[in-house]
Formats: structure tokens, sequence, C-alpha cells
């Protein structure tokens, strides 16, 4: 946890308005940055101090972490002696603040840049990489891509530092993001390079390191460069669980359709028209109804093996017609019905130089939990009226069927959460890519 | 071993994940399509559940 901010060891004296500058590390720190009078300005270990710039702008009106307090980063106790406010060179809208960070009991340095609300700390690292034409740099763990090259101006400073602050608006930095890292490349004149390993941070860690309530670090906006995609940390196992998961459910339904779909009875019917007869109204008198109707057909029986899903398919012989087959499923033992209907249709010709044809000649038709026991089907065709003639059809019924629709449930539900956060880590990154000149795509 | 341990960080996933399974699984075993099936006759057992041309369009004049 954090500790209040206590005074420092040591200070010196502005030498443009005389204020108290305060300051921790008395062996490293030659540059200093006077909040009064926002004087910049060098105290060498010998001779007269010096005033290097002073600046025009004000900071931020709060600043979110108070030079001179602590905290907790990877359980170990930094405290902040430094603070800068910079921008880009060529675009003074793309403004962050820099805090400079020093271990309490070795001296090492880090630092914590914030840049619209997404935090970064950085330290240095002793490792020389080096980036393809394309701005790729692959590393051992993840590769890094080009997202943003700049020279820094400092609009503003206070504190201590161990380094001339002003002296980095010389240097060229590039950003190759990999979340959730990025590789900071600080280049002069071509000369030797100088990396930083870069680490994004969440705000609430930043609060919780450095005891601070959330409501003061500043409201996060858009994507962080090296801000992770959502569900980052979860993703590979999420990935291949679920394809797993959907892998095993399509090939379980395939054994089931192995195991299932035993054919249990399959016979062709003629349904025939039957005699028109005149019939007498409500008024008494005789009329001829619109066309003729068909008889009822009964199947012979057959036994269903075990208790499970049935499918029932039709086929018909119809041509530029249709033919309706309501059906009866009646069970012998008990009288239980399980009904059903499916059309037939099939129309064909030529228009227009061109041959179509619409409609189809099989119905499929599904049963749930049909016990098991002898059954027979009853059907009750009815057919294009204007067409008076035979037609014939083919029943088929299937036990232990297997419904598609199952698969295809199990797999919408097992696919629906990894996918909808997939496509919400695309438009994170298409969102962190926003900010780029360097865009992949 | 590792990446077992790992399945922890996605936990109720994985529950889930068996839920769907063994619900595929019972269903298809059962012969119950999750989806509803086709019977348009009410549950009963003195066969009475069913009436002639109760479904499609019967009689409807095509065309």
């Amino acid at each position: 946890m954090s500790q209040p901010v206590q005074f420092a060891p040591a200070a010196i004296r502005c030498p443009h308005c005389g204020h108290e500058v305060r300051y921790y590390d008395a062996l490293q720190s030659a540059f200093f940055g006077c909040p009064a009078c926002k004087t910049f300005f060098e105290y060498p270990e010998q001779g007269a101090p010096k005033q290097l710039r002073r600046f025009k702008d004000s900071p931020p009106p709060t600043i979110p972490l108070a030079v001179g307090s602590t905290g907790q980063l990877d359980s170990e106790t930094y405290r902040i002696t430094g603070y800068q406010w910079r921008c880009e060179a060529k675009g003074q809208s793309y403004r962050w603040e820099e805090f400079q960070l020093r271990h309490e009991t070795t001296g090492a340095n880090r630092q914590l840049a914030v840049f619209r609300g997404h935090w970064l700390l950085i330290e240095p690292t002793a490792e020389q990489y080096r980036a393809s034409q394309g701005g790729l740099i692959e590393a051992e763990e993840t590769d890094f891509q080009l997202y943003n090259r700049y020279s820094p101006r400092v609009l503003y400073a206070e504190g201590e530092f161990d380094w001339n602050v002003l002296s980095d608006e010389s240097l060229t930095f590039s950003e190759y993001v990999g979340p959730p890292l990025m590789l900071v490349r600080e280049r002069q004149n071509k000369n030797r390079d100088h990396w930083f390993l870069a680490r994004h941070l969440e705000p609430a860690e930043v609060a919780e390191a450095f005891g601070v309530p959330r409501s003061q670090l500043p409201h996060r906006a858009g994507v962080g460069a090296a801000q992770p995609v959502p569900g980052f940390s979860k993703w590979p196992q999420l990935r291949t669980l679920a394809l797993v998961m959907a892998l095993v459910v399509v090939v379980t339904h395939v054994l089931l359709m192995l195991w299932g779909n035993e054919t249990v009875f399959n016979r062709e019917f003629v349904t025939e028209p039957l005699p028109t007869q005149p019939v007498t109204d409500s008024l008494g008198q005789l009329v001829t109804p619109n066309g003729p109707e068909r008889q009822v057909l009964v199947s012979p029986s057959f036994a269903v093996p075990g208790t499970g899903a049935l499918t029932v398919k039709l086929w018909a012989s119809v041509d530029n017609s249709w033919v309706e087959l309501p059906f009866a499923l009646v069970n012998e033992q008990t009288g239980q019905q399980f009904a059903a209907s499916s059309s037939l249709e099939y129309y064909h010709g030529v228009a227009d130089g061109e041959s179509w044809h619409e409609g189809n000649l099989n119905a499929e038709t599904l049963l749930s939990q049909v016990p098991a026991g002898p059954y027979h089907l009853n059907f009750y065709p009815v057919a294009d009226l204007s067409k008076p003639e035979a037609i014939q059809f083919r029943a088929t019924v299937q036990a232990r069927a297997t419904a598609g629709s199952n698969a295809g449930l199990a797999l919408l539900l097992l696919l629906l959460y990894p996918g909808m956060l997939y496509v919400r880590q695309i438009l994170h990154e298409s969102t962190r890519w926003e900010n780029s000149d360097f865009s992949p795509s | 071993m590792d990446w077992l341990r790992s399945l922890w960080k996605i936990r109720f996933y994985a529950l889930f994940a068996g839920l769907v399974y063994g619900s595929f699984v019972w269903a298809g075993l059962a012969g119950y399509r999750l989806l509803g099936d086709d019977n348009e006759a009410s549950p009963n057992l003195n066969g009475t559940g069913r009436t002639h041309g109760s479904g499609g369009r019967a009689l409807y004049f095509h065309k």
C-alpha cells in the first residue's frame, strides 16, 4: 500500500525563484524542475546551478500521483521522484504524463506513463532487438508490431531527474506493441539504440498500488496501445476448449446417427380420388362439391423397437401438382397418437426460353419420444382438386432418429460466448490501430 | 496437466460446456428434440388427439 508523502531528506533552492525543491537521490539526481516557477535547472556537483528552460505550459490541474508518494509495484516499493508532461513534436494534441519511479532500496529506475487513461510501466532492458522492414520484431514470447514513431517535447517537469529530460527532444522513439507488452526504442542519430520494455497496467492496479481512489486517475478513453484484448488471459484455453467441445459434439452426433436411424417401415401407397357425388346443402338443394375427396389409407402394423425419436420420410410422385399428406401414427396397444402433416409439391416449366422448377418431392418429419410398441400409420391425403388423378407416395419410418437441430443447438450454445468474445477482440484491435500510422491492415 | 490446471480460468464456461454436452447426449439417447418436434397431436393415451387435416394447407386451392 502507499505511504503518505514524506519530506525528502535533502533540498536545493531554485535558482530562479528561490523555492525549496526537495529531492531523494543525492547521488544521482542532477536535474530539477521547480513546481513554483516552472523552471527546469541543472545543479552540478561543482559550480553554480544553471537554468535550462522555463516552461510556458501549465501542468494539468490535477496530477494523478503526487511527487514524493510511494506505491507497491510487483511487490516492490517505489517512490515517485519526478513528473513530466510531454507531447509529440509533430502532434501536440498527443499529450501524456510520465512519472519517474525510484526503487526505495536499490535505487533502480522505472517509469509510469499515462496517455488518455491508459497506463504503462516502463523499464530499461539490456536486450537488443531488430525490427524488420515491415516494422515487426520477433521475440521469444510474442511478436511486436510497429505502432508509433515520434520525437517528444517536454511541456512541463517537476521533481528530480538523473538526466536532462530536455535532451530527449533530440531522440526518436519507436513503439512496438505486442499487448500487453510494448517495446520502446530510443534512437539518436542511428547510434546505439536503447530499448525499454513496457507493460500495460489497468487503472485499478495503479490505484491500488499507490492507494489513490480510482476516480483520481484520468478517465480512460479508447483503446490503449498495449491494452490487451478482452478475455486476453483466458482466450487460448477458451478457444481450445470450445473447439474441442464442438468437435466432440459433431463426433457424438455422427455416432448417434450410426447407432440409430433404423428403418422399421418402408412402403409405397397410391391415393386415388373417390367418385364425386352430389350432396344436399342446408336448403335441401343438390350441389356438386368442388372436387373429389380421397380415401383414408391405413398402413400395415410395424414395431418401434425402443422409446426414442422417429423420423417419417415421405416421397410423392407429383408433377406440376401438389399433395398434402396429414398422417397419424397410432400406438396399437395404448391408442396414443402422434400427428403431423407434410406438403409435397413439384412444379416445372419453361419461361422466356429458360426452364424452371420449384418445390420438393420429399418431406421429413421428426416425432419426439415415441414409446416402443406396435404402430400403424393413417394417411388422410388431400390433393389438387383440379387434378383428380392417382398419386403414388412412399412412407419410410426410422426409429432412434437423431435430430440434427440438437447438434446445431449444442454447437450454437458452445460457440456463442467464444464467438462474441472473438468479435469484441476484432473490434478492440481495430480501435487500437485507429490511433496508429502503421496499421498492419 | 498445466493445461488442465489453466482451465480454472474458464471454469464457468467449462461447466456450461459440460452441461450443454450432457443435455445434447441425453436428448440424443432419449429421442428428444430440444427445439420441439413436429407432433401436432395433444399428448393423450386414448387416441383422440388427432383431427383430420389439422395442419398444412388442406383444401387450399393451389395456383
